[in-house]
């Protein structure tokens, strides 16, 4: 899979590289098992801190999206529900991206919107347990 | 002192030759240093003109300096430790003059391109990876490295083991027919080629490490550098085999303190390194000179400061491909670079100095 960064972006990096890979399983061109390169490969084609990819990597991982293996690299291994998580992921984000856009014409401070999503989250989670 | 004249001209000519080709030694695409979108631009009028007037210049330059050099010997005949010493600057002052023009065509090609439209392969602030390359397709297993273990560990056994039953006098030099200095035996010289090995085997374990993961000297995405992954596993194996070479010639000199070695075996050894330095020309230009790159290259020619150095706080990269002439260089904006560059100087200087001593 073809993995763009965009240095002029006001995304960060790390979540550009994150946000890259997720959509990669999303549309299916990373399947379970796929190759990923090491911090350090991926660094020095990039042309970024290793700590930026370490960030990214380390995202991934902790939400069930890829394995890393020690001095191999990182390999692609995202069970049903994290396939599912990005496919709503990349989906949402073109309905999170016209919810935004609209927040910004109107003035809305991004602290609101944060503090918005908090309330939801503890609200829905809350009635989960 | 006439063999001594010859391989000081035939080595002046070399050097100066190779460092001379050097804008020659890049992707199509690039002109001192100065990378284009397309590799159209190297049979642009203006490039072709740039390119005849760096030859013109840095030739000349060589050229001068090399006939007052052999004027100065033929005429003066300096002893053979002075002749050392100004061949070497005559040396190193021609890699400077042929330096000094690389860079004027390194200024003259960054104006060519600011001259010209923008070329829309050119961006400045994407790049794009193929990120399904393993990480065992990509980088050399470090495991090649121990190949350079062995011969100095046998080097070091056969001394210990032997230096009970070496002569009193132990050939310390050879010349095209044979031993022609001999040195009185001691623990210190009997075990100066393992020490050389030593240094020489773990300056090339550094750069063979390090060149593993050396990215290419163009990037933008995966076609913008066509072949240089396979480049890199070549140079990478390469190294290690030089390195080994280079071991394999210290272990005959040990062997040379017990037993006289026919000078052929060191004639054998330099023969090998000639035809790996072939091997390599050959290499490049099959898999990276005559390949042509394609899609949205990046425009960093601020991070390689006068088309030479490059320098990127960024990047993790210790090692890079070289922008202009075959091989790979430091990123100087790296604290590990410059270590690296120190124990390189201090290998080569050391090993000059023991050689002499």
């Amino acid at each position: 899979m073809l993995l763009t960064v965009d240095f002029s972006s006001e995304e960060p990096i790390y979540m550009q590289i994150r946000n890259g890979i997720v959509a990669g399983i999303a549309m299916g061109k990373l399947q379970d098992g796929d190759p990923l390169p090491s911090v350090r490969t991926l660094g020095g084609e990039l042309g970024v801190n290793l700590h930026t990819v370490n960030k990214a990597y380390r995202l991934l991982r902790n939400e069930g999206f890829i394995r890393l293996l020690p001095s191999r690299g990182a390999e692609v291994q995202a069970g049903e529900a994290a396939k599912n998580a990005a496919l709503f992921l990349d989906a949402a984000g073109n309905s999170l991206r016209n919810l935004i856009s609209e927040a910004v014409t109107r003035h809305v401070d991004r602290s609101a919107i944060h503090a918005m999503i908090d309330t939801l989250y503890d609200e829905l989670e809350g009635q989960k347990t | 002192m006439r063999g001594l004249y010859l391989t000081f001209a035939l080595v002046y000519l070399l050097t100066a030759f190779l460092v001379l080709l050097q804008p020659w030694l890049t992707r199509k695409n690039v002109l001192f240093g100065v990378v284009f979108g397309s590799s159209d631009v190297w049979s642009d009028k203006d490039a072709v003109r740039i390119r005849r007037r760096y030859l013109l210049e840095a030739g000349a330059g060589a050229l001068g300096i090399g006939i007052a050099a052999a004027v100065y010997f033929l005429l003066c005949r300096p002893s053979a430790g002075d002749a050392a010493v100004y061949f070497t600057a005559a040396v190193f002052a021609a890699i400077a003059a042929e330096t000094v023009a690389f860079v004027a065509g390194n200024r003259r090609s960054k104006r060519l391109k600011s001259s010209r439209e923008k070329d829309r392969n050119l961006v400045t602030d994407k790049i794009t990876v193929e990120t399904s390359v393993s990480e065992k397709e990509a980088v050399v297993s470090a495991a090649w490295l121990l190949l350079l273990l062995p011969v100095p560990v046998v080097t070091l056994a056969l001394t210990l083991w032997g230096y009970d039953f070496l002569p009193d006098l132990l050939p310390t030099h050879y010349g095209f027919s044979g031993a022609d200095a001999w040195t009185p035996k001691s623990w210190g010289t009997a075990l100066m080629p393992v020490i050389l090995q030593v240094g020489i085997g773990l300056l090339m374990l550094v750069c063979a490490y390090f060149t593993r993961r050396a990215p290419a000297s163009v990037r933008g995405n995966p076609e913008a550098a066509p072949g240089s992954i396979r480049y890199r596993r070549f140079m990478v194996l390469t190294l290690i085999l030089l390195g080994i070479v280079t071991e394999l010639t210290f272990l005959i000199v040990t062997v040379g303190f017990f037993r006289s070695v026919p000078a052929i075996c060191f004639n054998l050894s330099l023969v090998l390194c000639l035809a790996l330095t072939v091997l390599i020309f050959v290499f490049y230009y099959r898999f990276v000179r005559v390949r042509k790159p394609s899609g949205p290259i990046f425009d960093d020619d601020a991070k390689w400061v006068l088309g030479m150095f490059y320098f990127s706080p960024s990047d993790p990269s210790l090692f890079v491909e070289k922008r202009s002439g075959i091989g790979y260089t430091v990123n100087f904006a790296r604290p590990g670079a410059w270590a690296i560059m120190i124990l390189i100087a201090a290998v080569v200087v050391s090993s000059i100095l023991l050689s002499k001593g």
